[in-house]
């Protein structure tokens, strides 16, 4: 799969169509992150986040002019302190997507999508001190809108794309613990009222990413900040994260603006 | 035309959204010594699970000490107020952490006779010649009686550990009784409930009920949920004779959860005195300044749903205390008892030659 990734953007489909290339996004993020979960605690946490995440975008096959296939993954680790400093709360979470979104070409060279993916994430709080009720599991399956707009230009010789990313988990089901249900009592096997199924009025998450892309040729680097902001809100508990990081990323082989060769690339 | 639409939308959900999220009420207390009380006084009275049980009315009681707060209220003081607000709930589950103390209400012990001594019980019964394992001590007593004494359900019980104690007591020494000490423990974890318990069963038994508040109303609790337990893997080693279990007030939580399961099977029996309680399963939360608070929130029942919050009787007929002197001269009342019970069934079953049950008063 991974060399089928890093291969694909130097292989032709059909010789008289212009390539269309897979380009893979390689990321690294690092930043600040805030976290409530009524579950655990009234306390508010804050900490530091930091992850890794891959992005893989391709001019679709059947329509590549208009239809742009999207797969990312991600994991994120957090530290956080509450405020008064006595306790400690880390966080893991992971989250994978697949999806499709419209494109349309504007003129001077400013793009626009719209679309939606399929989001599968899962992670969990952890507050260190707490007994019988020590994580608060957040789990997420749905469909996610998504929108974009990219520009791209050339800053002396150096071409530059800036793109701003937005995704908006719209519809799909979520877990939630009972108000004081213990995760005992979910060993036992009591798994009523655990899924919930999730919309904006009690699951409302927004993702926005703007970057940065330098395209030096064989390689293009990515600057960027992510905000990342997820809360649910069922059987009377309430959970929001809110995380702000700034990405650096890496895209083998570049993304064709600096060579100028003939493709159909999904970003611009 | 086309981006005006994608425009539209997008600031349409991100307002929307924004708006939506804002009705998701999160409490925010202020670190003051009333924001704290306060945020105290709500986290326990939206999720503590026993103020009908025990006849509190917790705005009242909340009422009473508030008073005694001000803006000006130092922190030890704050500290020592909450937690007598805290002891009104009688409730051994519930504590107060700050970085200089934690609070804990002792009455539902140190009101009553100890009935244990382990040192009696190592100099007088074991002779401190016994085999230990797992935290677990035993050892075989004179008349084949199987001793097993577990002090605490902290650690994990392994099934290893059971296998060889079993294998020791019954298969190499073959005792034909069994007696397990729980006196002074004061509870753990629970799923160590499920392994021992699985020992002495043949077949799945429906051991208590399991409930947890639905939402911040007093009222508002789950429907009680059956706890079941399973007999242990055939080729772990079983015991489904005679038992008699003895325990002290000071069997508190896991504890006493496992003496309310036992009691249900028919070949046992509790004998000692009544345990300590402690059926809610505790919660933790915090206050604005740091501190933690934990407290019962999920009642747990026996297997006719009734609470287990307030202790579980012996046996009728094993009512049996001992006091600190006869202790003192290395004469454990409760454990004789218990021995002599087992020489009585032993020597009626030899005679009839038919096989020995502990007799129910």
């Amino acid at each position: 799969m991974l060399l089928w990734l890093f291969v694909m953007p130097f292989a032709l489909a059909n010789a008289e169509d212009p390539a269309r290339p897979v380009t893979g996004s390689y990321r690294l993020e690092i930043g600040g992150m805030n976290a409530r979960s009524t579950y655990l605690s009234p306390l508010k946490y804050s900490g530091t986040s930091v992850g890794a995440s891959g992005e893989w975008r391709k001019s679709f096959q059947k329509n590549p002019e208009n239809l742009v296939m999207t797969f990312s993954g991600a994991v994120n680790f957090e530290d956080m302190i509450n405020t008064p400093g006595s306790a400690r709360m880390l966080g893991a979470d992971a989250e994978f997507n697949w999806g499709m979104a419209y494109r349309t070409r504007l003129p001077k060279d400013f793009q626009i999508t719209a679309g939606g993916v399929v989001d599968i994430n899962g992670g969990a709080l952890y507050l260190t001190r707490n007994g019988n009720n020590p994580v608060s599991v957040n789990a997420w399956a749905g469909i996610d809108l998504t929108a974009s707009a990219s520009w791209h230009f050339t800053l002396g010789k150096l071409p530059i794309l800036v793109s701003e990313n937005v995704k908006l988990p719209t519809l799909g089901a979520f877990f939630c613990p009972g108000y004081g249900e213990t995760y005992y009592e979910i060993y036992l096997g009591n798994h009523k009222g655990l899924a919930h199924c999730g919309w904006w009025g009690n699951h409302f998450s927004i993702s926005n990413f703007l970057c940065l892309t330098l395209d030096f040729g064989r390689t293009a680097m990515e600057l960027g900040y992510r905000y990342d902001y997820r809360s649910s809100s069922a059987n009377n508990l309430v959970t929001r994260t809110s995380r702000n990081s700034f990405v650096i990323g890496v895209i083998p082989g570049g993304i064709g603006l600096k060579k100028k060769n003939n493709i159909n690339s999904a970003l611009y | 035309m086309t981006r005006y639409i994608y425009s539209f939308l997008i600031v349409l959900m991100l307002g929307l959204g924004c708006f939506l999220t804002s009705c998701q009420d999160v409490p925010d207390y202020k670190d003051t010594p009333q924001g704290n009380f306060d945020a105290l006084a709500d986290i326990v009275g939206q999720r503590y699970c026993y103020f009908k049980e025990k006849g509190i009315n917790w705005d009242e009681t909340c009422a009473r000490y508030r008073s005694r707060v001000t803006s000006d209220t130092k922190q030890l003081d704050l500290f020592n107020i909450m937690s007598s607000l805290l002891d009104e709930l009688k409730d051994g589950h519930v504590n107060l952490s700050s970085r200089f103390s934690t609070s804990y209400y002792r009455k539902w012990w140190s009101d009553y006779p100890q009935n244990f001594n382990l040192r009696t019980l190592q100099q007088y019964y074991l002779d401190f010649d016994y085999m230990q394992v797992n935290g677990m001590s035993y050892k075989m007593l004179p008349d084949s009686i199987g001793y097993i004494y577990i002090p605490s359900f902290s650690n994990p019980i392994s099934e290893s550990s059971l296998d060889y104690i079993f294998a020791v007591l019954y298969g190499v020494e073959k005792a034909k009784g069994m007696i397990i000490d729980i006196r002074n423990n004061g509870g753990g974890l629970l799923t160590n409930i499920n392994t021992l318990v699985g020992r002495f069963i043949d077949k799945e038994i429906c051991g208590g009920y399991i409930r947890h508040k639905t939402g911040p109303d007093p009222d508002s609790f789950s429907e009680s949920y059956k706890i079941t337990y399973k007999p242990a893997d055939s080729n772990r080693i079983r015991y489904i004779g005679p038992i008699i279990i003895l325990t002290n007030r000071s069997c508190y939580s896991a504890a006493n959860n496992f003496v309310a399961v036992m009691k249900s099977l028919p070949n046992v029996r509790i004998c000692g005195s009544r345990t300590g309680g402690g059926g809610g399963l505790p919660f933790s939360s915090e206050l604005p300044n740091g501190w933690a608070i934990r407290f019962s929130a999920c009642p747990i029942t026996d297997s006719e749903d009734q609470a287990t919050e307030f202790g579980i009787d012996p046996s009728p007929g094993y009512e049996v205390d001992c006091t600190d002197e006869e202790l003192a001269q290395g004469k454990d009342a409760i454990l004789d008892f218990a021995i002599d019970v087992y020489r009585r069934v032993f020597e009626e079953a030899d005679k009839k030659n038919v096989t020995y049950t502990l007799p129910r008063r």
